[in-house]
């Protein structure tokens, strides 16, 4: 800077240097790659990062749980609707079923039903948008089509119907969120797969002699994979948000299975007679949901490059 | 433009044909259902006014066929639970109740929506936005039947067996059941709303902050123009935009109220009668409530779709069309 | 000659997510009355914070101004609350943008665009408020004015129903609506078609010597320095390396960066078959900026004393100032005459 001119005269050294284009290019701040930035934001927001622990351990207790307390349709009608005691931490339900092993059943069920559904949505999501985006022309006019129509029936409706036919089961539930669940994903696939054709840093890419499939290692799969993550993280909590939905109607899961969504009707039914049988697995489903909408904003935030002002 | 509005209509048409399709051909896949084969719990004149009606005694594709042309004369038969209601009469007094319900939610999810959204994007990233996105993605993610129980129990029971302790009445100024005079639609006009105001408010925060960062917004600053205005007059009206195109989509749905609120409070809408006739395995009026709301739902978005175009030529290059 | 605007050395910073980025560090500029001074250099070498801190329209979240004063009109701007400096945008100092597609409010008439900066600023002959018609009358006076053919109907039309040129036209008569004393035009003809460029700098040219204004342009395109400035600043690094009336930059070029741009243009008359040279490499990161010459990567005539240590300012004459080395007098090396 302007302060450091000042040096003793003789002192100064002439003697010539070479240029040094190199070192000019070298971008002196941190140099981070794309899945680092990603990475570094993502640890910055805490309350994504505790969502990520409170899925973790949900996920730990859905599948842990289970195998440790005692049956979950162990029916004690002496002991029914029992607040909470040192026997039944969480108290017990009409039927004197202990609400701790089947809120832990429950957490099973939904988890499953979310995570099964929205895999089995991405995988179907993934093929028919990328054939539709690869393919072009009149196939993906066909399959754009289709989906218009499949996204402006409402789902809701699609949903109740399918599960008044059939009888309310995970097997069935499942159908019934997969009927429609995957025409987002699809969108968007097709979306990125024909950017992609278009792109003028594709094109660059191609005309620079990269091969197929480094194009597609290097930008479409790193521009696929972050909205898709995105997306996945927040269809999750609607699968199970649509179970609770449909248990609570009376169509869902019904017991002696449990599922979120069932006991939660019970709990409604019993408001607020049994306060505890509404609030124990309301609070476990809203901190859930409320976790992975948390971690897929601040992964949304994450994957925008602008957000790192 | 006019192909656009043709290729819509199209989809839409098909879309309905689908629907009641569907809804057809899943209804007869129904053990025990009535129109599938007979029942013993219906009393003969229902059989014989479904007999006829459906033309029960013909062949499949010959019962769709009649099916089809009811609907298109607007019949959509009769109800087996209420025996003397015919399902268009049940739309007739629901609908409008649902309606209502939906518009009030859509008021309170767009005026609280709006208001937040801008809030948190003039604080970004401090308390007033952490805050309200914390509102925001609790309003996403606890469903409307968690929402609608707590306020029931705060309203109707902590607060009202309060108000009867002090002041020895048993007045409920928010009631929690049924539908009457203004004082009733309060509480389910909130638990259908919050889910909206979340929505919107997302919506309407990444928009402020989009709009806030464009070059006009600049341009508006070196005129000299107050930040007051140009909050108003450049930032708010632009980034309204695309909260209205969500907005105007979502009354389809709004309109035709809510499954989970409707029966919570005990609302006779649409939602109500749906679910009963699911439970009930009143299937005559489960099938016609379905198209209905189908047809609705599909029209209604249609209809804001070609509006926007019509009104606003700029939307066919920011939003619908994509 | 009265000094209308002065910069006593300005140094702005912005805080990113990755660290404080230096981009204005110690700037000194004077702009004359009715005079006109280019600023030129690369991108991202300070040249457009400079100007916008005239009007202080940075995103203050992130923007830090570390020392320095701007005196406009002899007032310090740094020194002005939010209001006063409302009052100032707009009406005392204008504003010409780089992409007029963007610049303006799309959900706004662009007649009632102009008009707003007149309501919020103009005057009547009675020194009263414009009322709305009259706002909307001047604004399509205006329009016909910067030569928009049939003002009426432009002024009720949006601004995607305008061409870039038709919109950049828009732009510069919101900007002198107010009869501005002073002009700052960031990059005015970067985004528009090279047929329309010089239509839009004669337009500004025109303004300029009808209403006296006093200009600063910003531009990376030399040709448009010709065509307009009396005075320029070579901005690099976030510093001005030279500095001098036309003539001086021109002509008599002393630092090895301006060498470099001049190089880089194509002449008419230049020798046949002889490449246009470019300047190798890139600006240095300035969020750790050199602590030496910020040119010493790129330049030619490298020395280790431009490594480590700032050049000092050399005055070359009255006018021509210059930031290197190489005019040190003890320095053996020395640059020779540019040849035309």
């Amino acid at each position: 800077m302007a302060v450091q001119t000042s040096i003793s005269e003789g002192n100064k050294d002439f003697s010539r240097i070479p240029k040094d284009i190199g070192s000019s290019q070298k971008i002196n701040r941190v140099s981070l790659t794309y899945a680092q930035g990603v990475m570094r934001t993502l640890k910055q927001n805490s309350l994504a990062m505790i969502s990520l622990a409170f899925i973790a351990f949900i996920v730990l207790v859905a599948i842990v749980g289970p195998m440790i307390l005692p049956d979950y349709q162990k029916q004690d009608l002496l002991h029914a609707l029992e607040a909470q005691s040192g026997a039944h931490w969480f108290g017990t339900d009409t039927l004197g079923r202990d609400v701790l092993t089947r809120l832990v059943r429950g957490t099973r069920i939904s988890l499953s039903i979310g995570f099964i559904a929205e895999t089995i949505n991405l995988v179907i999501g993934i093929i028919i948008g990328g054939i539709s985006g690869y393919m072009g022309g009149k196939a993906d006019m066909f399959i754009m089509r289709v989906i218009d129509i499949v996204v402006s029936i409402p789902q809701m409706i699609i949903m109740i119907l399918l599960l008044t036919v059939m009888k309310g089961s995970v097997g069935t539930l499942l159908i019934a969120l997969c009927v429609t669940g995957w025409t987002g994903l699809a969108r968007l696939v097709r979306g990125q797969v024909l950017s992609l054709r278009e792109n003028e840093y594709a094109m660059a890419a191609q005309v620079l002699g990269a091969s197929k499939w480094r194009i597609l290692k290097t930008h479409l799969i790193p521009n696929c994979i972050g909205p898709i993550l995105v997306n996945y993280t927040m269809s999750v909590p609607g699968a199970i948000g649509a179970e609770a939905y449909l248990s609570y109607l009376g169509l869902g899961i019904s017991i002696p299975e449990a599922s979120w969504g069932n006991l939660l009707q019970m709990g409604t039914d019993q408001f607020p007679g049994a306060l505890w049988l509404f609030f124990t697995p309301a609070i476990v489903f809203a901190l859930t949901m409320l976790a992975f909408n948390l971690l897929g904003d601040g992964l949304r935030d994450a994957l925008d490059p602008q957000m790192r002002r | 433009m006019k192909r656009y509005i043709l290729q819509r209509l199209g989809i839409a048409a098909i879309t309905i044909f689908v629907v009641i399709t569907l809804t057809f051909f899943l209804m007869h896949m129904i053990p025990g259902s009535p129109i599938a084969r007979e029942n013993a719990n219906m009393t003969e004149e229902v059989r014989a006014a479904l007999t006829s009606n459906y033309g029960l005694n013909k062949p499949l594709g010959e019962q769709y066929i009649i099916y089809i042309t009811n609907i298109l004369h607007g019949n959509f038969g009769t109800s087996i639970a209420y025996s003397n209601r015919s399902v268009t009469d049940i739309i007739k007094t629901a609908f409008p109740v649902s309606a209502d319900l939906g518009l009030r939610a859509l008021l309170i999810g767009v005026s609280l929506g709006v208001a937040l959204g801008i809030v948190s994007a003039l604080r970004h990233n401090k308390g007033w936005d952490r805050f309200a996105s914390v509102i925001a993605v609790i309003g996403i993610s606890v469903p409307s039947f968690i929402i609608g129980t707590l306020l029931q129990a705060a309203f109707g029971l902590w607060l009202s067996s309060w108000v009867k302790d002090i002041f020895h009445t048993s007045f409920q100024l928010f009631p929690i059941s049924r539908w009457e005079s203004f004082r009733y639609t309060i509480l389910p006009s909130f638990a259908l709303g919050i889910g909206s105001i979340a929505i919107i408010a997302r919506l309407m925060r990444s928009s402020m902050l989009d709009v806030i960062g464009q070059d006009y917004i600049k341009t508006a600053r070196s005129k000299g123009i107050s930040n007051t205005a140009i909050l108003w007059k450049h930032e708010v009206r632009n980034a309204l935009i695309p909260v209205v195109t969500v907005v105007g989509r979502m009354v389809g749905v709004i309109c035709t109220g809510s499954f989970v609120v409707e029966s919570l409070f005990a609302i006779p809408g649409l939602g109500k009668y749906y679910v009963n006739s699911v439970t009930a395995r009143d299937y005559t009026l489960t099938m016609g409530l379905t198209i209905f709301y189908a047809i609705f739902v599909v029209i209604s978005s249609l209809a804001v779709d070609i509006l926007y175009c019509v009104i606003d030529p700029r939307v066919r290059y920011t939003g619908v069309s994509k | 000659m009265i000094v209308i605007i002065e910069i006593k050395d300005l140094r702005v910073s912005f805080h990113t997510y990755f660290g404080e980025v230096q981009a204005v560090r110690g700037v000194n500029l004077k702009l004359n009355d009715n005079d006109t001074l280019a600023i030129v250099g690369e991108s991202g070498c300070g040249k457009s914070v400079t100007a916008l801190s005239i009007m202080r329209i940075h995103n203050m979240e992130t923007t830090e101004f570390k020392s320095g004063k701007i005196l406009f009109d002899g007032t310090d701007l740094f020194k002005l609350s939010e209001k006063e400096m409302q009052n100032i945008r707009g009406n005392q100092i204008g504003m010409i943008f780089q992409d007029p597609m963007t610049a303006l409010n799309p959900s706004m008439t662009v007649g009632n665009q102009i008009a707003e900066v007149l309501l919020r600023h103009g005057r009547d002959a009675n020194a009263k408020r414009l009322s709305s018609k009259d706002a909307k009358e001047r604004a399509i006076e205006l329009l016909r004015r910067v030569k928009t053919p049939s003002p009426e109907r432009r002024a009720n039309q949006f601004p995607y129903e305008f061409s870039g040129g038709m919109l950049q036209r828009a732009v510069i008569a919101m900007a002198m609506a107010c009869s501005p004393k002073v002009l700052i035009a960031d990059e005015p003809t970067t985004a528009l078609d090279v047929t329309v460029q010089a239509q839009i700098l004669d337009l500004i040219k025109e303004m300029q010597s009808e209403r006296r204004v006093s200009l600063i342009i910003i531009t990376h395109d030399l040709g448009v320095v010709a065509n307009i400035a009396k005075n320029v600043a070579v901005m690099y690094g976030g510093l001005i390396v030279e500095s001098g009336a036309i003539g001086d930059i021109f002509y008599r070029s002393s630092h090895p960066y301006t060498r470099g741009l001049l190089d880089s243009i194509s002449r008419k008359n230049g020798a046949k078959n002889e490449p246009l040279r470019s300047i190798e490499g890139t600006p240095p990161d300035l969020v750790d900026p050199p602590a030496g010459c910020p040119f010493t990567d790129r330049c030619e005539y490298a020395m280790r004393v431009c490594k480590d240590h700032m050049p000092p300012e050399s005055a070359l004459s009255e006018t021509h100032l210059c930031r290197c080395w190489m005019l040190d007098p003890e320095c053996p090396l020395k640059l020779e005459r540019r040849k035309l």
